[in-house]
């Protein structure tokens, strides 16, 4: 570090040691912060366990066991007033239960008809990232002409920190949008990094997946022109009521940079630097691609086949076009079927 | 030191339910637990001196079946459930050797929800003997109770994933035993660790 400091010409130095102090001192001070206002929401809610993740696990459970954690047996019965439905639960979670609703437009959503909901989780892998980075520092020393780039070029904490900074600030601008783009009543912030968004059809993801394109470009430009970027987003959308842990099983191993599964209709992954490619694709003949999603979800097999078929290539020239380009036919698929809403 | 018998589990198509509260939706266990083999062995064989487990290798790809049960006193259905299916899938059983019962070469037996609908037929196949198990650390590929982790040479380590596995200690009633769930770190045979973990 004492290296690369010494490279920067003396008037700058003192502002960029300032930043780098504040960098750290904002980013220990809004963690230390973060913390404390969970452990006193925990101990408002008597839900604190201090020095243990898990409940007390007995070794043996007599029936019933609690219905939502399945870890701890039943001691207490919730009869729903509206469906009659009873429910066996424990007193961890009977005391979640009673402590009311966070998720409060999520709730309401689930009493409409139809609705259908995108959870959206935007992931950084930090192995990643230092990989990204120093690869990234190389490319900067060999580009000022400093002799021994692979040797100077060192990712330490300071500039993880200044990292943080941009990330969090990233983050704080992919919700603004979210809310400006969909309305505050449609967006519910879950964490920092996690939203669930209520749509009225799969083509409002584009918007989702635009939104995310163009933060991107702003905050870290540079990630598009890696082979694997740091910074990853999944989308998993089904109807509201879908059980959540399926999303997340989804949500929490993203498998590329862009991630979108539609549940029981199709998933799709792509690499960062090819998202403003698929953004780009003109999808005219509307009434064609309508026709071409509906029967991917008879067969994709058969949508395959209609592509290349003579129609196909008449109606689909830019899906011929994108697999020249190296896109993945399911992938394109599953597009089509987002754009079709 | 205990031995196993390796069979080869095929079946077109599986539904391993987890237990869920609610929903529409009944989602299905990606591995094959202690408790949905073993107890199917137990019923086949008529032994409780039984103790076996599974993998699937590759994890299988999913579908969905809607079905909606019918009330019996009216005939009409009332909520459809959306059931995921394991297709296709491929797997390795493990059962602790026990010399008092004659595994044969090759067996059907059914596992698993919907046996009614044509679901769960599995076809083992007999693969060998294991009798030198290499161990090492990694990451389990399936769910063993606690009580019986010794019958599968499995050692815990700091990192666990706990959960609870049925066991019948009777035609009527059960227990709800702590397990190991896949996930956890421990020390085992290497065929009951995740491959891609013991590979690097």
């Amino acid at each position: 570090m004492k290296q690369v400091m010494d490279q920067i010409p003396k008037d700058r130095k003192k502002e960029a040691e300032k930043r780098i102090r504040m960098g750290y001192k904002r980013t220990l001070e809004e963690l230390t912060e973060k913390w404390e206002r969970k452990i006193k929401e925990e101990k408002m809610s008597g839900l604190l366990r201090e020095g243990a993740e898990y409940v007390e696990l007995f070794p043996v459970i007599k029936p019933p066991i609690c219905e939502i954690c399945q870890m701890a047996p039943a001691e207490y019965t919730r009869i729903d007033g509206e469906s009659g439905v009873k429910e066996e639960l424990c007193k961890y979670c009977w005391k979640i239960q009673e402590g009311g609703e966070r998720l409060t437009k999520l709730a309401e959503w689930t009493y409409e008809e139809g609705i259908k909901t995108a959870w959206l989780k935007v992931s950084l892998d930090f192995d990643k990232l230092t990989e990204t980075l120093k690869q990234l520092y190389i490319e900067y020393l060999k580009w000022l002409g400093i002799p021994d780039p692979e040797g100077k070029a060192e990712i330490r904490f300071s500039v993880l920190s200044e990292f943080q900074l941009d990330y969090d600030s990233f983050l704080n601008q992919l919700e603004e949008e979210m809310v400006s783009k969909f309305g505050d009543e449609n967006v519910e912030q879950i964490l920092d990094d996690f939203f669930c968004v209520k749509i009225d059809n799969l083509s409002e993801i584009v918007k989702i997946l635009s939104i995310y394109k163009e933060l991107i470009e702003s905050y870290f430009p540079k990630f598009k022109e890696t082979e694997e970027s740091p910074i990853k987003m999944v989308i998993s959308c089904s109807h509201v009521k879908f059980p959540f842990f399926e999303h997340w099983r989804y949500l929490k191993n993203p498998e590329d940079d862009v991630n979108v599964m539609l549940v029981g209709s199709g998933k799709m992954k792509i690499e960062l630097r090819r998202l403003g490619d698929l953004l780009d694709l003109e999808l005219a003949n509307k009434t064609a691609i309508e026709k071409l999603a509906r029967m991917a979800d008879v067969s994709e097999d058969l949508a395959f086949m209609q592509i290349f078929s003579e129609e196909g290539i008449k109606n689909h020239p830019e899906l011929q076009e994108a697999l020249k380009k190296g896109f993945n036919l399911r992938d394109l698929l599953t597009y089509v079927k987002i754009k079709s809403g | 030191m205990p031995e196993y018998l390796q069979y080869a589990l095929e079946s077109e198509a599986l539904i391993l339910g987890e237990r869920i509260k609610g929903g529409v939706f009944r989602p299905s266990c990606k591995t094959l637990r202690w408790s949905t083999i073993t107890m199917a062995l137990r019923k086949f064989f008529g032994s409780k001196d039984i103790h076996a487990v599974g993998i699937f290798e590759p994890e299988p790809e999913t579908s969905y079946f809607v079905y909606s049960p019918a009330e019996r006193a009216t005939g009409i259905s009332k909520i459809p459930l959306q059931v995921e299916v394991l297709n296709d899938v491929k797997g390795k059983v493990y059962i602790v050797k026990n010399d008092e019962i004659n595994f044969p070469e090759e067996f059907e037996i059914f596992l698993g929800a919907l046996i009614s609908k044509g679901f769960g037929r599995c076809n083992l196949e007999y693969e060998g003997e294991i009798n030198n198990i290499e161990r090492t650390e990694g990451i389990l590929n399936t769910r063993i109770p606690i009580k019986y982790k010794d019958k599968f040479l499995i050692e815990e380590r700091d990192k666990s994933v706990y959960g609870y596995l049925f066991e019948p200690t009777s035609e009527t009633s059960g227990i709800y035993i702590k397990s190991l769930f896949e996930g956890s770190e421990v020390v085992g045979p290497k065929f009951l660790l995740r491959r891609e973990e013991w590979m690097k």
